[in-house]
């Protein structure tokens, strides 16, 4: 009875509206959300957001790289939602049977190449990147990673390994060009506008760029289930929507 | 010398601390049997000898070394100085070279970005500028990275060694005839063997699993600035199998060098 | 050879003047603790300076500060004993010996052999030929003391500075250590200071005693 008014609520508060206080009790409890590197800003204001909405609820983000999200909830870490920069990401959890559903695809993104301020090294495109120095880019098994490998791959750019500095994560692979010394970052387009100003922004072209799917999904046997799917809701609707769109990201 | 057993005042020891000695031990030897656990035993040489994993283990030996050598180069003139001549703001010059010891790495990383840095580090930027020499994503950037997290331990171990030493040995050397650079290599050095021993052993284990400092400063290359904690870490998601054989080599090298040391950590003693 | 101190020696707010004239003999210093006979031998020693005033040996200046003059302990040419053992840990005792011997003879090249001779010879004398091979922490306090008293008489020093030399040593011990020492003091030629609190080692030992 307790989950049916619980559901409720959560179908009135999603929608916008806000009943009177006497008929709709907002939510309350925990939610722990990991969520890609990519996503700290809109993320931490989506949860902004929703607190709003819902004040007695206190939203645990746990930024890291997907990959590194995938492992720790595997190894059994108390995560209710996962939000990968991809979807392989959230399928290895369903394979391993730490979700249920498919993941849906809340957000799009493409890659960008982030260079210092007044780009020294006059990149004008991808295919620059073949004569620097040193080159930042995720991991190999990190989805920015991959998708960066593809980007390059679908330009018939190669890179020599010994140039490539692997971040642990996208942020901390943009940063090695803001705080670092090295020559271009290739992250996301929403990372190079977050960066505004520290950094130059330099396209890639759509025909070599990659159009990466970022999935979200509640992770099975979460105490706060019905936190969880309330969360991921939100970040599905129009309101949640209109934030993503405010930080860069293109449309589901 | 004989010991008496069990009566003496000094050999007794109240119940409380044995639990809390046994407590201590447990919850330190806990995780590393959980380690080894996890190491699949039949690939490890594969594992090892193959791919990032060599490399690494390669790169970290190699940069682990030479940044000991630099470490003990600079660090037992600096130590000297400490223990043996008193100046004005001494106790705060020991207090700044034992900075990088509660630094957080990562930010040990950025100072050295600010210092060394290429782009605009204060001497790094001369040094590019002048001669062409770039010591960030560079193994030379591993071992500068390594040496400075490693120096604050080896100078401590030294310094307290210095000053643990008494001046009859070398007086008594003086009246003896040997000049002072005779005393110093032929006594001190002697007598500071231990602590030398000791400070080198745990500054190179700082150096071999240091990991904030070098992937902010050098960077994570494989092959040319991807230690063994970084491969560590990165393949924690993608080999996991490749990271627990070669934290397992860490450990095993670790418990090596504790071993040889194990007596003289406190100073050769009767 | 005659040893002239005449000065002032400063430890900290301590102070003490000092007026000693030593030729071919052996001088006791006794008195209580703290008062300054360690002092003594240290300024002997080159260890620590005068204040004040002037050290002789000889006719040549070791000491003045006046006349900004310090000749520093390697090149005063002194035995000493120390009143806690100084045996370097590392070493055997005999070991220890030639160490003395070959630091000394920085400017007569010693050679390790004729060096072990001497020091084998040497601790057979002195009765402690047996524990030659022992290291420092292996001997009773007693044998280490006969090993630095030993050490400090070797190599023909021109000044011999003994403090407490037979203060570890049991009273059935001393009166052969007493004669032993008392021949190898006459053997030597040159000021010799002993400071102790013993009144029966004085009296073998010394020719002269000042109280402090």
């Amino acid at each position: 009875m307790k989950r049916l008014v619980g559901v409720l609520m959560v179908g009135i508060c999603t929608m916008g509206t806000v009943a009177p206080a006497a008929a709709a009790s907002p939510q309350k409890g925990e939610v722990t959300v990991s969520a890609a590197a990519s996503l700290t800003d809109s993320f931490t204001a989506l949860a902004k957001a929703f607190r709003a909405a819902n004040p007695k609820v206190k939203v645990r983000l746990n930024f890291g790289s997907s990959s590194t999200l995938v492992a720790q909830i595997q190894a059994g870490a108390p995560s209710d939602v996962i939000a990968a920069a991809d979807l392989a990401s959230v399928e290895r959890l369903v394979a391993s049977g730490n979700v249920v559903a498919a993941p849906r695809v809340f957000a799009r993104n493409s890659l960008s190449i982030a260079v210092k301020p007044g780009n020294p090294e006059k990149v004008k495109s991808i295919k620059d990147l073949a004569r620097l120095k040193t080159i930042a880019m995720c991991g190999k098994a990190a989805p920015c990673g991959v998708y960066a490998s593809s980007a390059l791959s679908r330009a018939g750019v190669v890179v020599e390994e010994s140039n490539i500095t692997r971040g642990v994560d996208a942020k901390a692979t943009l940063g090695a060009v803001v705080t670092g010394d090295a020559d271009a970052a290739i992250v996301y387009k929403t990372d190079v506008i977050a960066a505004g100003k520290s950094i130059h922004a330099v396209e890639i072209a759509a025909s070599s760029n990659v159009k990466a799917a970022y999935g979200i999904a509640s992770i099975r046997g979460s105490k706060n289930g019905s936190l969880a799917k309330a969360f991921v809701d939100f970040v599905l609707s129009e309101q949640g929507w209109r934030i993503l769109k405010g930080f860069g990201f293109q449309k589901p | 010398m004989s010991k008496a057993k069990g009566r003496d005042v000094a050999s007794s020891t109240p119940g409380f601390v044995l639990v809390g000695a046994a407590l201590g031990l447990i919850f330190l030897l806990l995780p590393l049997v959980g380690l080894i656990r996890r190491v699949a035993w039949r690939g490890l040489l594969g594992n090892l000898v193959e791919g990032p994993a060599s490399e690494a283990l390669r790169l970290s030996l190699v940069t682990s070394v030479i940044a000991t050598c630099f470490v003990v180069l600079l660090g037992l003139p600096l130590a000297w100085v400490l223990a043996r001549i008193a100046f004005k703001g001494r106790s705060l010059v020991r207090a700044l070279v034992m900075l990088p010891m509660v630094l957080p790495p990562v930010v040990g990383g950025v100072a050295l970005l600010g210092a060394y840095g290429k782009s605009n580090g204060l001497l790094g930027s001369t040094l590019y500028n002048l001669f062409g020499l770039q010591l960030t994503f560079s193994p030379l950037g591993v071992i500068v990275a390594e040496a400075f997290v490693a120096l604050p331990f080896f100078v401590m171990a030294v310094e307290s060694g210095l000053r643990s030493i008494e001046p009859k040995f070398e007086e008594s050397a003086a009246v003896m005839g040997l000049s002072s650079t005779k005393r110093f290599s032929r006594v001190t050095l002697r007598l500071l063997a231990p602590a030398l021993l000791a400070g080198t052993a745990v500054a190179w284990a700082r150096a071999l699993g240091e990991f904030g400092a070098t992937i902010t400063f050098a960077g994570n290359i494989e092959g040319r600035t991807q230690t063994t904690p970084l491969a560590v870490y990165l393949l924690l998601e993608s080999d996991p199998e490749a990271a627990y054989a070669l934290s397992f080599v860490l450990l095993v090298v670790c418990v090596g060098v504790l071993v040889t040391m194990r007596d003289r950590w406190m100073g050769r003693r009767s | 050879m005659t040893l002239q101190l005449d000065g002032r020696i400063t430890r900290g707010e301590f102070a003490i003047d000092v007026a000693l004239s030593i030729g071919n003999e052996v001088l006791g210093i006794t008195g209580p603790n703290g008062v300054g006979k360690t002092s003594i031998l240290r300024v002997v020693a080159g260890l620590t300076s005068l204040s004040a005033g002037s050290l002789e040996l000889s006719g040549v200046i070791l000491d003045s500060p006046t006349q900004d003059i310090f000749v520093k302990p390697e090149y005063r040419n002194v035995g000493m004993m120390f009143q806690d053992h100084s045996l370097l840990p590392f070493r055997t005792a005999e070991e220890n010996i030639v160490f003395a011997l070959r630091a000394r003879g920085v400017r007569v090249r010693v050679r390790v052999r004729d060096a072990r001779a001497i020091a084998a010879n040497q601790l057979e004398a002195a009765g402690i030929g047996q524990y030659r091979g022992l290291l420092p922490h292996q001997l009773s306090g007693g044998q280490s003391q006969r090993v630095c008293l030993t050490r400090a008489l070797v190599g023909s020093p021109s000044v011999v500075l003994l403090d407490e030399p037979l203060s570890a040593l049991d009273e059935l011990a001393r009166p052969l250590v007493r004669t032993n020492l008392r021949a190898a003091l006459q053997r030597l030629d040159g000021p010799k200071i002993i400071v102790s609190h013993d009144s029966a080692d004085i009296d073998a030992l010394c020719d002269r005693v000042i109280a402090l």
